[in-house]
């Protein structure tokens, strides 16, 4: 697997203009996906993910939403500052996105030949029928053998077939990288792990990168080489997926991975959750936004936001215990005490 | 689900793409012929409708009589094995008028209903996908139209233009915009938030492509519906533009300009008044019927 990057997102400002104010729904996002890796964008609702995904594909609704800071380079070449025109090249095409909702993203008055036909022949100049071809290639690779599949209507398909659609539509043009906006989380457990499956062998297969966007840990587990975890529109912790389970540096990573129910935990205990809610992103903290719900908050925290320190090799997190000379002497202890088990 | 594939729908992959489309279209027709057929009100509508349309068509087949032929002699008869619904001031024959009279009514109906869908769908989709200042635009171009009592709008309009069939039917189909164009606006402002126009513009659609070939075809039921229910207003509105003297001229059979030429003879010669104004109902209520029934078998949430 080659590391050479091939989405880089750098101090990306996302933020949203409305009469209430200043929604800053993403504050300065480091984000960096290499050819053929799976990254996971991992967060709880509202922390940004969805709208960093939608701003690598320029599809966030303009205004109230506007970049005010930061690039996005994709392959080498600035998305911020590109036309509408070659933006659309670059969608569907080199860069494509499923969604979460698999039962309302086909549209219902089209058969699914139709649909993927459109989409081949919007970035291709082949004919119809060597479209159909391709459609019906794709649909076999992610399993579907129906031989009526082209003429079908999507109220026709499961869930589970809908999205196994969406993928072969997105992947349809052989993609660099794929943008997977919870693509499992309307799907019930089984189907889950087959689509899950199905990734993973398209991503292997095709070296087609996958950026993995969920709130789920264990399909973070499942699939992603490294893992990015965002709170209230800011990165707090990224690494890679084995030591994001193993040594977790951020409190608040470390209050997700408690809050996993665990099968060998005694039933009687309550499980783990973290106190309070997500800051009100009009009115953010001044300091670390996770300070007014951390149990480890020093006074410093409440004061200053800490920057992503780099804790070891290719393991940042944003915590004033982790920066030297701050949190220092807290390290030792609280490391031993929130280690997750 | 009841409509799966049926037997006949296993295509082997050699199927080229206008069979699978031709094969597509027959079973969206066959669901909806079905669904039609056993909405009662929509068969009786339709099957009113469909006559009215034969007779305009078939009316030269028809009439016994020339529908201008005056018979100073026959005056306000009434009806009998000659002349079947009887004769009017004139001596023409009330039968011949009326089958005659058809051609108009679903003329103007038709046209006036077909510009107003098309300039109101138009306006609305604009409306509704673009927004800012076009839809305040074209938002308050429709509020003002609706400000106005739409007979007043339109007797207006014929003033300003000059009393006759066709401008009748222009006004007829400026007055009826607004309606077509709001229900188009809200119909697309609904769908540009759902997940496949999303989807449609993560895979590269231009904004042109997305309104026409995903947005277009998810809106037009409702227009449909009220298309037909507009028919019928439309062919009140003609009738009264008639009535008015503002629609079709002499001696042209409109319905609406028969009543009001029967209008003093309402005690002495009923027939002249009541069988134009049976015509006008009958293919109102047709065309309401039609419609209501269309609204039901089209409502999404009454397919399986």
């Amino acid at each position: 697997m080659t590391t050479k990057p091939l989405l880089e997102i750098s101090q990306l400002q996302m933020h949203f203009f409305t009469d209430k104010g200043v929604v800053r729904a993403v504050d300065g996002i480091d984000l960096t996906v290499n050819e053929g890796e799976v990254v996971g964008l991992v967060g709880e609702s509202g922390c940004g993910k969805s709208v960093t995904s939608l701003s690598i594909m320029g599809l966030v609704p303009s205004p109230p939403g506007k970049i005010v800071g930061g690039s996005i380079k994709f392959a080498g070449r600035e998305l911020t500052t590109m036309s509408k025109k070659e933006l659309r090249k670059i969608r569907g095409n080199e860069i494509s996105m499923i969604f979460q909702e698999p039962m309302t993203s086909l549209n219902p008055v089209f058969t699914i030949g139709n649909q993927m036909v459109e989409a081949i022949r919007l970035h291709t100049d082949m004919s119809k029928k060597e479209a159909q071809e391709r459609a019906r290639d794709m649909l076999n690779k992610v399993g579907i053998a129906r031989a009526d599949i082209l003429t079908a209507y999507p109220h026709e398909l499961s869930g589970g077939m809908r999205q196994r659609v969406m993928i072969a539509m997105a992947m349809s043009l052989g993609p660099r990288l794929l943008i997977a906006d919870e693509p499992t989380t309307a799907l019930d457990v089984t189907i889950q792990a087959q689509i899950l499956d199905l990734m993973r062998t398209l991503n292997q297969e095709s070296q087609t990168a996958i950026l993995l966007i969920t709130h789920d840990l264990g399909v973070v587990a499942e699939m992603c080489d490294r893992v990015v975890v965002m709170y209230a529109g800011q990165v707090v912790e990224e690494t890679d997926n084995r030591s994001l389970f193993r040594n977790s540096h951020h409190p608040y990573t470390q209050g997700l991975l408690k809050s996993i129910p665990k099968l060998s935990k005694q039933r009687s205990k309550r499980l783990y959750s973290i106190k309070g809610n997500v800051p009100n992103p009009r009115n953010m903290p001044q300091g670390c936004r996770f300070a007014p719900r951390c149990d480890f908050a020093m006074d410093i925290c409440h004061q200053k936001m800490p920057d992503l320190v780099e804790v070891a090799p290719g393991h940042q997190t944003r915590c004033w215990l982790h920066v030297k000379g701050e949190g220092e002497v807290d390290l030792g202890s609280s490391r031993s005490t929130t280690q997750c088990s | 689900m009841s409509i799966g594939p049926s037997p006949n729908t296993a295509p082997d992959s050699t199927l080229n793409k206008s069979e699978l489309e031709e094969e597509m279209v027959e079973n969206q027709f066959r669901d909806l012929l079905r669904s039609f057929i056993r909405h009662r009100s929509a068969v009786i509508g339709g099957a009113i409708v469909l006559f009215f349309i034969l007779i305009a068509l078939a009316a030269p087949l028809i009439a016994p009589y020339d529908y201008k032929a005056v018979n100073e002699n026959i005056r306000l008869s009434s009806p009998s094995p000659e002349h079947w619904l009887g004769t009017d001031d004139m001596g023409r024959d009330i039968f011949s008028r009326i089958v005659y009279g058809a051609r108009i009514s679903l003329w103007v109906g038709f046209v006036a209903v077909s510009g107003s869908i098309v300039v109101g769908s138009l306006l609305g989709l604009i409306a509704g996908f673009y927004g800012g200042w076009r839809d305040v635009l074209i938002s308050r171009i429709f509020d003002i139209l609706l400000a106005f009592p739409s007979i007043l709008l339109a007797i207006a309009i014929v003033a300003m233009l000059g009393p006759s069939l066709e401008n009748a039917l222009i006004a007829i189909a400026i007055i009826n915009i607004p309606t077509f164009g709001r229900l188009m606006r809200s119909r697309v402002l609904s769908i540009k938030e759902e997940d496949y126009i999303l989807a449609a513009r993560a895979m590269g659609m231009k904004n042109g492509r997305i309104l026409f070939q995903h947005i277009l075809p998810n809106s037009w039921t409702p227009i449909m519906v009220q298309g037909t229910l507009g028919f019928a207003t439309a062919v009140i509105e003609a009738a009264a533009l008639g009535f008015l003297g503002l629609g079709a001229q002499p001696p042209d059979p409109e319905w609406g300009k028969m009543l009001a030429d029967a209008r003093p003879y309402i005690q002495t010669a009923p027939w002249t008044m009541i069988f134009p104004g049976l015509a006008i109902m009958m293919t109102v209520l047709g065309f309401n019927l039609l419609g209501d029934g269309l609204r039901d078998i089209m409502d999404p949430r009454m397919k399986q």
